[in-house]
């Protein structure tokens, strides 16, 4: 039936691990990043205001891509649990059919 | 090396031409003080700029990736409604990835931009210092004799004056450029956020509250150090009583793993005419308030130009290294001259030095959790504060025997490595 709702499991799976290889390139993107830390007097003197505003900037950058990779992560996870959710219950009701 | 590199010998020449003027001619030594205001560090920001945009492309590239593994998922391996849902969500990060993408490729090229500004300004510098030094041989000349001395001084000192309204001006300018790169950063920062929460991201808010929280005090502290040494740079400006306190140093700074390094360095001149200089610091790292690595340096400069020091210590992930510096940098000085100055007495002018020579770095790191270790040498040829030569060669070994060999050259010409391996 075109409305039944299906799952291959096996699928899903190799569909999570390829989110987990998206979040290694998010991770990439932060370690990046990370050595774009600067030293307050790198902006001279003059240059103050650069050197307050800069490292709110990067440490909300490095906060927003760790939530990011975090919300990939959630995906992941959870049509994982799903698949093997359904596909369990599927295989209690197929024994099921069958018995009867 | 880049431009960027030539920025720090370009205005050390200046300050110094700057600063010698200073001596015989009033306004000069302003001019000095301005260009120390000034002097920043335009490789590093280049540097970080690129990584900006090299962390922009990772983040494209994370989306086209996300796209692609959707669109590839078959329509039987996964069908209801809770498919819809989930492609509708993907639409949503990925239109989230863009924005952020577009956040740090402005970053990125604010960061380049200011970089050229600083080199623009240094440029700027030395074509200022050329100009004093020429107004002041005239001045010179003129005041070889006590009868011109009063006139050719007057002079002078009026061109010198010019001379800093330039200078403040173009001073002002660098401001106005800074201001504008801090106006980009933060409304980059919150229009991003404001993006990110229209396209479904309901932490974005609170990251760019946190983001902000933990970068004001890294803000602080950069704002006391420059403050500091804006302070000390007027104080031991030429001509000055000045002070033994010659700069200082602070850091406190968040990685993305939320690990702060903290710490700062103060450099103390002592002995004839402060000519004696040793600079001492240390640094810790914090994780979830523990202290996990502390690294101290010590670095002491002699009038000849002869300089030693070392630093090092235990670094957050467990290893330890350490590295021995020395160095000779003497600075050539011209001839002095005799002149007048305007009440009538006889005055020396000494010219600006050029500081030329050389300097090395000896390091090693060992782990002690794995047997990994390494050792560098490093040595480089400087001009007037600037590197333009570097040849380095590092050894890595993994513990069981076997490792790489890195030699290095960088020069004008650019950089080459080559790596063999054991």
């Amino acid at each position: 039936m075109s409305d039944e709702v299906k799952f291959d499991p096996y699928r899903i799976q190799r569909h999570a691990d390829e989110l987990t290889r998206i979040e290694q390139v998010i991770e990439d993107a932060r370690t990046s990043l990370n050595s774009a830390i600067v030293e307050g007097g790198d902006f001279s003197i003059t240059g103050t205001a650069c050197a307050m505003a800069y490292p709110g900037a990067l440490d909300f950058a490095f906060l927003d891509t760790a939530t990011h990779k975090m919300m990939v992560d959630q995906f992941a996870k959870k049509i994982v649990t799903v698949a093997k959710t359904w596909h369990a219950t599927e295989s209690v009701n197929t024994t099921n059919v069958s018995e009867v | 090396m880049s431009a960027f590199a030539m920025a720090d010998t370009l205005m050390d020449v200046a300050a110094a031409e700057a600063g010698a003027v200073g001596a015989v001619l009033q306004p000069a030594i302003m001019i000095n003080f301005e260009f120390s205001l000034s002097k920043g560090n335009p490789v590093n920001l280049d540097t970080a700029g690129q990584k900006w945009r090299d962390a922009a492309a990772k983040i494209e590239q994370a989306k086209n990736q996300l796209q692609q593994a959707v669109a590839k998922l078959p329509p039987e391996a996964w069908t209801g409604d809770d498919r819809t849902a989930y492609e509708q969500k993907v639409r949503q990060l990925c239109e989230q990835f863009d924005v952020i993408h577009a956040y740090c490729m402005v970053v990125g090229v604010t960061l380049t931009t200011f970089a050229v500004a600083l080199l623009l300004y240094a440029i700027f510098a030395v074509g200022m210092g050329t100009a004093l030094m020429v107004i002041l041989a005239v001045v010179l000349a003129e005041a070889a004799t006590v009868v011109g001395a009063p006139a050719a001084i007057a002079e002078g000192e009026s061109a010198a004056g010019t001379c800093l309204v330039i200078t403040s001006v173009a001073t002002g300018i660098l401001a106005g450029v800074a201001e504008m790169a801090a106006g980009m950063f933060q409304l980059s920062a919150i229009g991003g956020t404001a993006m990110e929460s229209r396209d479904g991201d309901s932490q974005a808010f609170d990251d760019l509250k946190r983001g902000e929280e933990e970068g004001a005090i890294t803000a602080s502290v950069n704002l006391a150090q420059n403050a500091a040494n804006a302070g000390l740079n007027y104080l031991n400006r030429t001509g000055a009583k000045g002070t033994p306190l010659k700069s200082v140093d602070l850091d406190a700074d968040v990685d993305k793993d939320g690990n702060w390094n903290a710490g700062g360095n103060a450099g103390v001149g002592f002995g004839e005419e402060d000519k004696q200089n040793i600079t001492v610091g240390g640094h810790v790292q914090l994780h979830d308030g523990h202290v996990v690595g502390g690294q101290g340096e010590v670095n002491y400069t002699a009038p000849n130009g002869v300089s030693v020091g070392a630093n090092g210590g235990r670094n957050s992930d467990g290893s330890w290294s350490g590295h021995v510096t020395g160095g000779y940098e003497p600075t050539y000085q011209g001839g002095k001259t005799h002149y007048y100055d305007a009440n009538g007495e006889q005055q020396e002018y000494t010219p600006p030095g050029w500081q030329a020579g050389g300097n090395i770095d000896i390091g090693g790191g060992y782990d002690p959790r794995t047997g990994h270790w390494n050792g560098s040498v490093t040595g480089n040829q400087t001009l007037q504060g600037g590197t333009y030569e570097s040849l380095s060669a590092t050894v890595d070994n993994d513990g069981h025997g076997h490792g790489d060999i890195t030699t290095g050259r960088t020069d004008w010409g650019g950089d080459q490595t080559s790596t063999t391996k054991y």
